[in-house]
């Protein structure tokens, strides 16, 4: 008996000496970056079909676009693939000469057929992206006459509409719909005339500044430098993305010096990071907005003066010292900070206002207010805003219930423009106020059949009205910037006044580094790992 | 279904005309029936399906992260027989003696504390503070695929290998998870020990030997062996819990196993996925059932 009351404890004890007595430090090599991420989204290492934001940060760096946003002012743009390009004199074709001598990782020459394939690809395969050519009206259909090949370094594109010149290049701007794929390579690879899908779910053919070493789903993404690459040499020989689910965890790994980054941080640990001489924080604008809407198809919202009176239940200024703090800032329009045709940031004319609010709800005919759900994305920021709008809600007599949900939940509610008052974040493509535009106030046939499930404003079964859908295919069109500009303006201004879609704030990313991380670029629009630097 | 999956694949912002595509292309324009007489169909000729989350074959994919869930689950297991059994003949013998309460009161610890929480603070303070174990993945990132894949244990792989570094190095990263999963088994196993023995400590045999003048020691010993039977039942199905995959003790340890896959899936409405794991759930069972019983016939002579 003497025994079994000590053995326990004795090998518990032994086993944690044994183990100690080699305890080293495993921080990763100075030519390595290491990156935890929650990976298990990553479904594709396809361009044109990645849409989630963990595939689409990571082989950014493997798949180059025609032409590039700068990574210090994302709203500049900079050749790519595409060495130069230009518009003849009536605006209408725009010509992209590709660089010289750029090769595949297999060794084939990049040319103008491969860029065309790429793009056409995607449409005729209608991939998750294919809308990314789709909103500059380029589609299976009309694609032969709109792309057209040169020479082997010259291609043209003659869109429907004569695109403005500070506006079309915005549509190659982004891998996922504008990168180039090693076309040879892949076709070997087909399955029954699939183009490469199923080959390229899992294999990388692009050129980039990495490329892909080896990908294990829901274990680790190891990109290794590109040699060939055409644009400047990374310092990092290898990024590894290392999936780590647990923001606890990442936390810990990036404290103890076994990472150099970690991407899913819990904000609230942001203020204990922020002490740590160990971890440096960057802060950035981001393209992403919080917003709430609602659904006019529900009788009650279809009085303006209802959700207009929503708009004075939320202490805009209170939330973004207290909670929201670096994570996000006030913006109350749908153009983000930093965006071509942005209002200034300035433009805040609303604020936490109960009376007002309750003064609406009596002229709508709510004088006693009503119960309506409020349909939340659950994660941070979303729940603690729609906690703060029920407290407010309940002092003017409205009764608000929240129903959080995942994303792959919520968003199916919202396609279905099936919610009363609606809560989430939404990211924007490129920094031009013509994407936010569109997607937010463009919602020409406002009919269930449209089923125009891309835009939030149909969502919303708002119906901007003539003025709105006209401005904006307008302003794609206005070649005079300054006029553009002064139109996107306008644009905003109408649609605060009348859209039951209502933006919040403006979301900031949050690069958590390791301090010996030197530089890491990051803007409006992406974060570029090529540009890593280690001490 | 709650979530949609064809929002996971295309995403918040594809237009209507891909995700009408993608909806067809996974069948969810067939009535069930029609969509569960296919996947029945081609269940018999073997064909699993392809997961939407990895892009492989489930079967595949399967084959890749369920060697580190037995790995973890086998660890676990002996650990917490190791250490529960034993407690519970202890608790048995002094019961209600200073022994019986320690035993009881860790077991009702290790049983009701999230295994997540523990997760966490095992790696603040093993990890992050001592710097004793490594932090998660099953090796460190320097040596990932340095040994050659023969079983799919990176354990026995090591060994194999006779590449000793990598092996201590996975060593370092399972002890964690393997002993907090194993306090859970033993928690359980401890109970369980503890009743066998106290029912059979109660039998007139036990009278008789203890009137016979057998020492303590042997009267436990022989009473011990009557629990065997039970008790092996009892540890099978602990086995058969395990396997299923501890989600979150492998969530907080990234260790890339069985219950990460399925939870995984889960959230991305991945069908064949889940139907695919929640089979293999059902095999495991069945199969650990059939075992206990046939080492119940070896074990017991009343039972052939």
């Amino acid at each position: 008996m003497r025994v079994f009351r000590r053995w326990p404890l004795a090998t518990v004890s032994l086993a944690c000496l044994a183990l100690g007595a080699g305890a080293t430090r495993a921080a990763p090599p100075k030519d390595t970056f290491v990156i935890a991420g929650n990976l298990s989204a990553m479904i594709t290492l396809d361009p044109a079909n990645i849409n989630e934001s963990i595939t689409a940060t990571s082989m950014r760096s493997v798949c180059s676009s025609l032409i590039e946003l700068d990574d210090e002012d994302a709203s500049k743009l900079m050749p790519g693939i595409a060495e130069s390009w230009s518009v003849s004199p009536d605006g209408a074709t725009f010509t992209f000469k590709l660089r010289k001598g750029v090769k595949f990782p297999s060794g084939n020459p990049v040319s103008a057929e491969d860029v065309a394939w790429t793009m056409k690809r995607t449409l005729t395969l209608n991939l998750a992206n294919a809308q990314r050519l789709r909103e500059w009206d380029i589609t299976a259909q009309n694609f032969d006459e709109v792309v057209k090949v040169v020479d082997p370094l010259t291609l043209t594109v003659k869109p429907t509409r004569p695109f403005a010149p500070g506006l079309f290049p915005f549509a190659f701007s982004d891998f996922r719909n504008a990168s180039v794929l090693d076309r040879k390579a892949i076709l070997k690879n087909e399955v029954d005339g699939d183009m490469g899908r199923k080959w390229l779910t899992t294999n990388s053919a692009c050129v980039g500044p990495f490329r892909v070493a080896q990908w294990r789903p829901q274990e680790i993404l190891m990109l290794e430098r590109n040699d060939e690459y055409y644009g400047r040499k990374p310092s990092m020989r290898r990024l590894i993305f290392r999936h780590t689910p647990e923001a606890g965890a990442q936390r810990l790994m990036l404290e103890k010096g076994d990472i150099d980054m970690a991407l899913d941080i819990d904000p609230a640990d942001y203020p204990a990071l922020e002490k740590n001489p160990n971890v440096r924080l960057q802060y950035t604008p981001s393209l992403q907005v919080q917003f709430m809407m609602f659904n006019m198809k529900d009788a009650r919202f279809r009085n303006p003066k209802v959700f207009e009176a929503f708009r004075y239940l939320m202490d805009y200024d209170g939330l973004e010292k207290t909670l929201l703090k670096n994570d996000a800032k006030v913006r109350q329009s749908p153009v983000p900070v930093g965006v071509f045709g942005a209002l200034p940031e300035s433009f805040k004319p609303f604020k936490l206002d109960l009376a007002k609010a309750k003064a609406l709800l009596a002229e709508a005919g709510y004088p006693n207010g009503f119960s309506a759900e409020v349909a939340v994305l659950a994660s941070f920021p979303n729940v603690d805003l729609a906690q703060h709008l029920q407290g407010n809600a309940e002092k003017v007599g409205v009764k608000l219930k929240l129903t959080q949900m995942v994303g792959a939940q919520l968003f199916q509610r919202s396609r279905n423009r099936n919610f009363e008052i609606y809560m989430a974040g939404y990211g924007f493509n490129y920094p031009d106020a013509n994407n936010p535009m569109l997607r937010f106030a463009y919602n020409p046939d406002n009919s269930d059949a449209a089923k125009n499930t891309i835009s939030i404003a149909w969502r919303a079964s708002w119906d901007p009205g003539p003025f709105i859908n006209d401005t904006i295919r307008a302003a794609q069109v206005e070649r005079d910037q300054k006029k553009r500009l002064e139109m996107y303006q306008e644009l905003q201004r109408r649609y605060v006044a009348t859209s039951p879609v209502i933006p919040l704030f403006q979301n900031q990313a949050v690069t958590v580094l390791h301090k010996r991380v030197k530089t890491l670029k990051r803007t409006l629009a992406a974060t570029n790992f090529a540009s890593a630097e280690k001490e | 279904m709650p979530v949609d999956p064809v929002i996971a694949i295309v995403g918040e912002q594809a237009d209507q005309q891909t995700y009408d595509k993608v909806y067809r292309e996974l069948g969810l324009d067939q009535p069930l029936y029609a969509q569960f007489g296919r996947y029945v169909a081609s269940l018999a000729q073997g064909d699993f399906g392809t997961a939407i989350t990895t892009g492989h074959p489930v079967i595949q994919d399967i084959a890749r992260v369920f060697p580190a869930t037995v790995e973890l689950a086998t660890l676990a297991l002996i650990g917490g027989v190791l250490l529960g059994v034993p407690m519970g003949v202890i608790a048995a013998v002094r019961r209600n003696g200073w022994a019986d309460h320690v035993v009881r009161f860790f077991g009702l610890v290790f049983h009701s504390v999230p295994n997540f929480w523990m997760g966490l603070m095992v790696l603040v303070v093993f990890y992050a503070g001592l710097g004793w174990i490594g932090s998660s993945g099953r090796v460190s990132l320097h040596n990932m695929g340095l040994v050659p894949e023969v079983t799919g244990s990176i354990l026995i792989d090591a060994t194999l290998a006779k590449d000793w570094d990598v092996l201590v190095d996975a060593l370092r990263h399972i002890v964690a998870p393997a002993l907090i999963l194993a306090t859970g088994a033993m928690a359980y196993l401890s109970r369980m020990t503890r009743s066998f023995m106290l029912d059979q400590l109660g039998q007139e045999y036990v009278t008789a030997a203890r009137i016979k003048g057998l020492s303590e020691w042997r009267v436990t010993l022989h009473a011990f062996k009557n629990v065997g039977v039970q008790l092996l039942t009892v540890i099978v199905l602990a086995y058969g819990g395990l396997l299923d995959g501890a989600v979150l003790t492998e969530t907080v340890f990234a260790w890339p196993g069985f219950g990460q896959y399925l939870t995984a899936g889960l959230m991305a409405g991945d069908m064949n996925v889940v139907l695919t794991g929640t089979l293999l759930v059902g095999l495991i069972f069945v199969t650990l059932n059939l075992v206990s019983d046939v080492l119940y016939r070896v074990l017991d002579p009343r039972t052939r």
